[in-house]
């Protein structure tokens, strides 16, 4: 019996759905896999070549909730309390009076965080984890909810900073664009001949129903089995000579969570071994790290998570 | 506490309350059997099944609770049936049977408290807590009285070897051995400690047991028997009653007495006195002289109206009779004195029979009076005031014995109220009672009583006993202690001995308590129980219990028989997440369809779901498979992982359907 899945839940995803189809085309995957990460409270890279409306995908999100969205254009010159944000001396009255900075938002949409320095992506670590900021000792908790959205270019290399291996993890799910097929590329061209579409966006969804439906996704059953199965997965990948790192407890709870937005959203209320299969790339493919023979081998990410799934029998 | 404490008293290393609880039902199991220990064998293993049944409901991960009641439930028939001859009247109190206990389960709630358990590393098994157990109860056997530990350590080592298939796995050893071993070191170093404390508190236990022995003995003797000892003898029923200013100045609501019969006489007789001196009522207990009962006194042959009388106090050997008794039935030895009064030397706290004869038959207890107690019965003491042999003749009048008596009790209840407590002053209390009509107790209503029938030349004596008034079931009536009342006994030639109760009724024992209250009822109920239990258990046949005995001991086996083979062919799986495991039915199903699957030669491969294998052979064209199995799918995962055990029907109907589409040849069904 779906008894989580109400009418008010589904309505609610079909408009997002719509929302951010009528700007975005053809990339119905690409749209479902950010919704599944939005819903599952974790935070989503965005990563492909440029031009595939990355940047547009994430601002056509924060556009549809009704919530604060903040961008930020990570360049090589940012500062760490350029996000976080810092204390100001003020000499009227000899205090020191924090201001916020861009992190304190709904939706943050992290543009191109791979041309920022290290010092600066580690401001982000914090943040993504545990949603909150140490600022001169003082804990502030960030506004609920907090869903971070960033988009990075993987082909170049001038000016870029890989991001570490614990930033990567604390992405849930890493998204490939890819291309429009040809019918969405040719709509794209047409949506676009008076004015940008995106500006014709509305909200569509309030905080308050985000929270709810990130609360209800926590409520889905996920068998034993199930759980069994993405332990099993995941400990794959540690076993696998061909990589310097396996896949850390964080990133089965982030398969985890994920198959159950995944089955809520397909209308369920349990998690099947098929919503696991579906989402182990986009969840675990940035989280290892291959040794370099294998990398320079020619040897992606991808393809190890694919014959992890193929070595795991799969729960019946 | 810490926190590795703490969480261990909850979830799966909870405190074994229920461990607790069978070690008392056994020992209490085995206090109804005393006596008669194969009578026990039946009830422990009912209880022992009981465990066994509920203890899962308790908690069904925590193997530790099921273990400690098996061993205790074991341990406990054991204990009835290993037991050295002789006469133990509560074995359970020797101290190689406590030491075993009180070690077993404070070495258990010890070790219990400090385990950690780390699923997935180090699997704490319940193998290791029994057998250092047993290495306790080695050291134990050391030091006390060897010989039940000989029939224990056996059994208890037996189940050592069961329950170390629960060491089997301990962890993953494979990847890192060094850490696992210092850690497996440390971990029997812990309990070492925790054992050492373990076998401090057992011998602590032991030790305040046989302490305290002959106190607990004499509690659990009270609580098996019905026995009650009355505190502070009331009213000194045995001894020479002092007329005083309260009659009963504690009453108490223990049970003395329990009469079964249809008799509606009501006051029981314990002592009979004759002789007034100085306010004090005599001969005293120890200036009587009592005869061994005769054969008529005992007779059973005579008719009559019968009481059973059962004593449930051990507070005085006299026996309770009715004034107009006749003979008695006891198991013990009799005797009798000239007043009436009965003692019984053995024996005492047992049940006896009072008779009471008709009317024709009359013949009292303890014979016609001879002429010297006729002329002791009728001494008006010298302390009494003329004055009040002067009222009394005026209140008697001059008719025959009998309405002499009924004018006196007459007189006294209509001229006297009763009070519970009456200040006599120095001088002879019944002068001023009787002249200055005084309110007072029952004592002295009889005292005057007697005083004012020996005036009018009717002999007379004072008694003190039972008043009985309280229902206790069905034709049974029950006596306390604050049921305490003294009253006259009047001769009328032809008629014996007669009871004449002068006090107002306002003051006899069940006006002035009223009711006992129904949480007492209710208690005594429930105290006496294990006697109840244990009297009916001496009367089933010896036969019959072994015939019952040998049916719980086959239903057990095939109870244990049926469990194993479930277990051994039920899935594994790893931990359940709080969820139920699924059924067998359910399991069932998926073996046909795979087998199904194989059969139309398109075996589904181990790392491929289902639903994955069956859209595509159904993306085929043509599709070689029934579209049908989609659905079975949609059923089957719907209930394997959505819990829906509803859908189980459907599955096997879809299943059904199946297996005869593939009978037939071109039935399958193209998409």
């Amino acid at each position: 019996m779906d008894k989580a899945i109400d009418g008010t839940f589904a309505a609610t995803l079909r408009s997002l759905e719509e929302n951010l189809s009528s700007v975005i085309r053809g990339k119905g995957k690409s749209t479902r896999l950010l919704m599944t990460t939005l819903l599952a409270g974790g935070h989503a890279l965005l990563e492909d070549v440029p031009g595939t409306g990355k940047t547009t995908l994430a601002k056509s999100l924060a556009r549809s909730i009704s919530g604060i969205f903040r961008r930020v254009q990570f360049t090589p010159d940012l500062l760490p309390a350029d996000i976080t944000g810092s204390s100001f001396y003020r000499p009227q009255d000899g205090s020191f009076e924090f201001r916020e900075g861009p992190i304190f938002t709904n939706v943050l949409l992290a543009d191109e965080i791979n041309r920022t320095s290290p010092r600066t992506q580690s401001a982000m670590l914090e943040v993504m984890s545990e949603n909150q900021v140490t600022v001169d000792g003082k804990r502030r908790d960030l506004p609920q909810p907090f869903f971070v959205v960033a988009t990075q270019n993987p082909s170049e290399y001038h000016g870029t900073y890989p991001l570490p291996e614990a930033q990567l993890d604390r992405f849930m799910m890493r998204i490939a664009m890819g291309y429009p097929d040809h019918e969405s590329e040719i709509k794209v061209l047409f949506s676009q001949q008076d004015h940008h579409p995106f500006n014709d966006l509305k909200p569509v969804v309030t905080c308050e129903q985000v929270i709810a439906m990130q609360t209800q996704v926590r409520g889905v059953r996920v068998d034993a089995a199930v759980a069994d199965y993405i332990v099993r997965l995941v400990g794959c990948t540690r076993e696998d000579a061909r990589l310097r790192l396996g896949i850390s407890p964080r990133g089965s709870l982030a398969l985890y969570r994920t198959a159950q937005a995944t089955a809520l959203m397909e209308g369920r209320d349990f998690v099947v071994p098929e919503d696991v299969r579906a989402l182990a790339v986009p969840v675990l493919a940035h989280r290892i790290v291959a040794d370099t023979k294998a990398k320079y081998g020619g040897l992606r990410n991808e393809q190890i998570i694919l014959d992890a799934l193929e070595k795991t029998p799969v729960p019946r | 506490m810490s926190d590795g404490i703490k969480s261990n008293l909850n979830e799966q290393n909870r405190l074994p309350v229920a461990l607790m609880l069978a070690a008392l039902v056994s020992m209490w199991g085995i206090f109804i059997t005393d006596g008669n220990r194969f009578l026990g064998l039946p009830l422990i293993a009912l209880l022992l099944l009981g465990t066994w049944a509920t203890t899962r409901r308790i908690s069904p991960v925590d193997r530790w609770s099921r273990w400690g009641l098996r061993i205790a439930m074991l341990t406990g028939i054991l204990g009835v049936i290993g037991v050295p001859k002789g006469d133990v009247h509560l074995w359970y109190m020797q101290p190689q049977f406590t030491n075993a206990i009180g070690i077993l389960l404070s070495a258990e709630l010890m070790l219990r408290a400090w385990i950690r358990p780390e699923p997935g590393k180090w699997r704490t098994s319940c193998g290791m807590i029994l057998f250092l157990s047993a290495i306790i109860m080695t050291a134990a056997s050391n030091t006390y009285d060897r010989q039940p530990m000989h029939t224990m350590i056996p059994v208890y080592m037996l189940l050592l070897a069961l329950s170390l298939r629960a060491m089997v796995k301990v962890g993953q050893p494979a990847k890192r051995p060094a850490a696992w071993r210092r850690a497996m070191v440390g971990l029997l170093a812990l309990r070492g400690g925790a054992m050492l404390l373990a076998m401090s508190l057992g011998f602590g236990v032991v030790f305040a047991l046989t302490r305290y022995e002959n106190r607990l003995t004499s509690w659990a003797m009270d609580f098996l028997r019905q026995d009650r000892a009355v505190k502070g003898s009331a009213i000194g029923l045995n001894s020479a009653p002092h007329l005083r200013r309260i009659f009963n100045p504690a009453p108490s609501m223990e049970r003395v007495l329990l009469v079964q019969g249809t008799s509606t006489e009501q006051h029981l007789k314990v002592m009979a006195f004759d002789a007034y001196e100085n306010r004090e009522w005599g001969p005293n207990i120890g200036r009587r002289t009592f005869n061994a009962a005769t054969a008529k006194q005992l007779n059973s042959g005579e008719t009559g109206e019968r009481w059973k009388i059962l004593p449930l106090s051990e507070a005085f050997e006299m026996l309770a009779v009715p004034s107009q008794a006749s003979a008695i039935l006891a198991s013990g030895a009799l005797e009798v004195d000239g007043l009436g009064s009965v003692r019984e030397r053995e024996g005492a706290g047992s049940a006896y029979e009072v008779i009471a004869p008709r009317a024709e038959d009359l013949v009292p207890l303890e014979g016609w009076p001879d002429a010297a107690e006729r002329k002791r019965a009728l001494l008006v003491p010298e302390s009494i005031d003329p004055k009040v042999i002067a009222l009394a003749r005026e209140v008697t009048g001059n008719g025959d014995a009998a309405s002499r008596v009924n004018h006196i009790a007459q007189y006294l209840q209509s001229h006297h109220e009763y009070s519970l407590s009456y200040d006599p002053g120095t001088d002879e209390p019944l002068n001023d009672f009787l002249l200055n009509r005084r309110a007072a107790h029952c004592q002295y209503f009889a005292s005057a009583v007697v005083v004012m029938a020996r005036v009018a030349g009717v002999p007379a004596r004072m008694v003190t006993g039972y008043y009985a008034s309280e229902q206790f079931g069905d034709k049974q009536l029950v006596v306390r202690d604050r049921d305490a009342h003294a009253w006259a006994e009047c001769f009328i030639d032809g008629k014996g001995w007669v009871t004449v109760d002068a006090t107002p009724s306002s003051g006899r024992p069940d006006a002035v308590f009223g009711k006992a209250s129904k949480v007492r009822e209710w208690w005594e109920w429930f105290t006496d129980l294990p006697g109840r239990l244990r009297q009916w258990m001496e009367k089933v046949p010896r036969q019959a219990m072994l015939v019952l005995i040998a049916v719980i001991a086959a239903v057990m086996l095939v109870v244990l028989v049926i469990r194993i083979w479930r277990k051994r062919r039920r899935v594994k799986v790893v931990a359940t997440g709080g969820y139920p495991r699924p059924s067998e039915e359910l399991i069932a199903a998926g073996r046909r369809f795979e087998r199904w699957l194989l059969r139309r030669n398109v075996a589904c491969a181990e790392n491929r779901t289902w639903r994955e294998h069956v859209a595509g052979l159904l993306g085929q064209s043509p599709p070689v498979i029934d579209v049908k199995s989609l659905q079975f799918v949609e059923a089957y995962d719907r209930a394997r992982f959505g819990g829906a055990a509803e859908m189980l029907p459907q599955i096997q109907t879809t299943l059904d359907q199946l297996e005869q589409s593939a009978a037939q040849p071109g039935s399958e069904q193209h998409g």
